[in-house]
C-alpha cells in the first residue's frame, strides 16, 4: 500500500502551478494597481465578493484551542464502583502554542506525552486508525457537568463525563477533565473547548488520552457517525 | 487617500501582504483560469482590507485561503464561464505539464469533489489538519478525519486501477449510492 509520505508527494508532482513556476510578487505594478484599488475603498461598502457568511466560529475556536490545555487528572470511579487503576497518578498538562511553533510539556509527575501523536500540537498531526489504536485509553462518556467558566482557578475548570463504554484502558464509571488555562486565555473566556472540541452538557464524546493528556486532532470528538465509525475500526470488540 | 482605516491597520494588512499575497496567487490560480484569479485575487484582497482585525495571527495564511474558497465559489456561482474550464480533476486547471502519474491523475478524478479539495489543501497548498479546518470553517478534528478519509478512498482507487486498470463505479457513485 502506497504511504501518505508518497501518496503526498504524488499528488505534489500534479501541482498545476508549482513552487518553480514564478508568480507575480506583490511589489509588481499589477500587485500595486491591485492595493491602490482596495486600499482606497471605503471599509463598509460590502461587495457581493465578501465573506461575511463564514463562520468565525472555526477561527475562534483555533484561537482558543491555541491557548488551553486539558488533561486528565482523576480517572476514577466516584458512584460506587470498583476502583481502577487509571486514578491520576500523573499530572500532565500540554501548552498549546498558537503560533505554529511546538508545544511544550510540563508535566508534575515526570511523565511525557507521546510526541508522535501529540507533541507538537500546532502541527496536529495527521488522523490515522493506526495511531488511534496505539492510544492507551479510549473511552465514550457522556458530559454531565461543565464547571462555572467565571472560577479564577484553573484547577476548577472542570468537566464530568459519565462513561459509558470504555474501549481500552479502564473502568471507570466517571472520568473528570481538567483544564489549564494559560496566561492568553482567561477564566472568565473559557468555554471548555480543547483544540476544537467543545465541551457540552448532555452531549456524549468519545476521547482518548495519552500520559494522562485528552487528544485532539481527530482523535477525541463530540459523537459523530464518522468518529465511532473509526472507533469501531481501531478497537473492535 | 486611505479610507475609515488607521495606520496600525493598514501597517498590518501590508505585512499580511508581504505573506500571502504569493501563496494566494497559486492558490486561485490552480483552480480558475488566470484572468478570473486576478479578479477573484482583487475580492479577496478587499475582504482582508475590511476584516484586518479578524485575521488570526496564528493563521493568517489559511483564514486568506477560506475567503478565497468563499469568493471562488461566488465567482463561481457569478459566470458559468468557469464550467468550460473544468477538467477531469473538477475545478483545478490542468496540470502545466502532461502528468506522468496518469493512474494516480484517474484515481484523483474518481473522488467526490470535497475530498479531492481536501487532499489539495493537504498537497499542493502544503496545509496541516488544523490549518484545512480554518480554510474549510470546520473543526481540526473534522479536518483531520475528513483529510484521513480522503487520502484512504485515494488509495482504495489507485491500488484498484494500478492492479486492474479503469474499473467500476468512482468513489462519488459509491457516495451516492451509500447515502440511498
Amino acid at each position: 500500500m502506497i504511504s501518505d509520505d508518497e501518496l503526498r508527494a504524488r499528488l505534489s508532482a500534479m501541482d498545476p502551478l508549482p513552487s518553480s513556476v514564478p508568480v507575480d510578487p506583490y511589489t509588481s505594478l499589477k500587485a500595486q494597481s491591485i492595493l491602490e484599488r482596495v486600499m482606497t475603498t471605503d471599509i463598509h461598502d460590502k461587495t457581493p465578493s465578501d465573506n461575511e457568511g463564514r463562520s468565525k466560529l472555526a477561527i475562534v475556536t483555533a484561537a482558543a484551542a491555541a491557548v488551553i490545555a486539558l488533561g486528565i487528572v482523576a480517572l476514577g470511579v466516584t458512584s460506587g464502583g470498583p476502583t481502577t487503576s487509571l486514578k491520576a497518578k500523573t499530572t500532565l498538562a500540554l501548552k498549546i502554542q498558537g503560533n505554529g511553533s511546538a508545544g511544550t510539556s510540563r508535566s508534575t509527575a515526570g511523565s511525557g506525552l507521546s510526541a508522535s501523536v501529540y507533541g507538537t500540537v500546532a502541527s496536529c498531526a495527521v488522523f490515522n486508525v493506526s495511531l488511534l489504536r496505539e492510544m492507551p485509553i479510549a473511552f465514550a462518556g457522556t458530559v454531565t457537568a461543565v464547571s462555572d467558566s467565571t472560577i479564577p482557578t484553573p484547577s476548577d475548570m472542570t468537566v464530568t463525563l459519565n462513561v459509558d463504554h470504555w474501549y481500552k484502558g479502564g473502568i471507570a464509571n466517571v472520568v473528570t477533565l481538567t483544564a489549564l488555562i494559560t496566561h492568553a486565555l482567561t477564566p472568565t473566556t473559557w468555554t471548555g473547548v480543547e483544540d476544537g472540541i467543545r465541551f457540552v452538557q448532555g452531549k456524549r464524546y468519545l476521547l482518548t488520552a495519552t500520559n494522562g493528556t485528552v487528544n485532539g486532532c481527530g482523535f477525541s470528538g463530540e459523537v459523530t457517525p464518522e468518529l465511532e465509525k473509526v472507533f469501531a475500526e481501531a478497537f473492535p470488540r | 487617500m486611505i479610507v475609515n482605516r488607521p495606520p496600525v491597520d493598514r501597517q498590518r494588512f501590508e505585512a499580511l501582504i508581504t505573506e500571502v499575497y504569493q501563496p494566494l496567487q497559486r492558490y486561485l490560480c490552480r483552480r480558475i483560469d488566470s484572468a478570473s484569479a486576478d479578479e477573484v485575487l482583487g475580492d479577496v484582497l478587499l475582504v482582508m482590507w475590511r476584516r484586518v482585525d479578524d485575521i488570526p495571527a496564528e493563521a493568517a495564511l489559511a483564514w486568506c485561503y477560506g475567503v478565497a474558497r468563499g469568493c471562488l465559489a461566488n465567482k463561481r456561482r457569478g459566470t458559468d464561464r468557469h464550467l468550460k474550464l473544468i477538467r477531469r480533476l473538477g475545478n483545478e486547471r490542468e496540470p502545466a505539464t502532461p502528468s506522468a502519474d496518469p493512474v494516480m491523475l484517474e484515481a484523483l478524478s474518481r473522488l467526490p469533489e470535497g475530498d479531492r479539495e481536501v487532499l489539495r489543501l493537504w498537497a499542493w497548498e502544503y496545509l496541516a489538519p488544523r490549518e484545512i479546518a480554518v480554510v474549510l470553517g470546520i473543526t481540526p478534528n473534522a479536518a483531520s478525519i475528513r483529510l484521513h478519509r480522503a487520502m484512504k478512498k485515494l488509495k482504495t482507487e489507485f491500488l484498484r486501477r494500478n492492479e486492474s486498470g479503469p474499473a467500476g463505479h468512482s468513489m462519488e457513485e459509491q457516495d451516492k449510492e451509500e447515502v440511498q
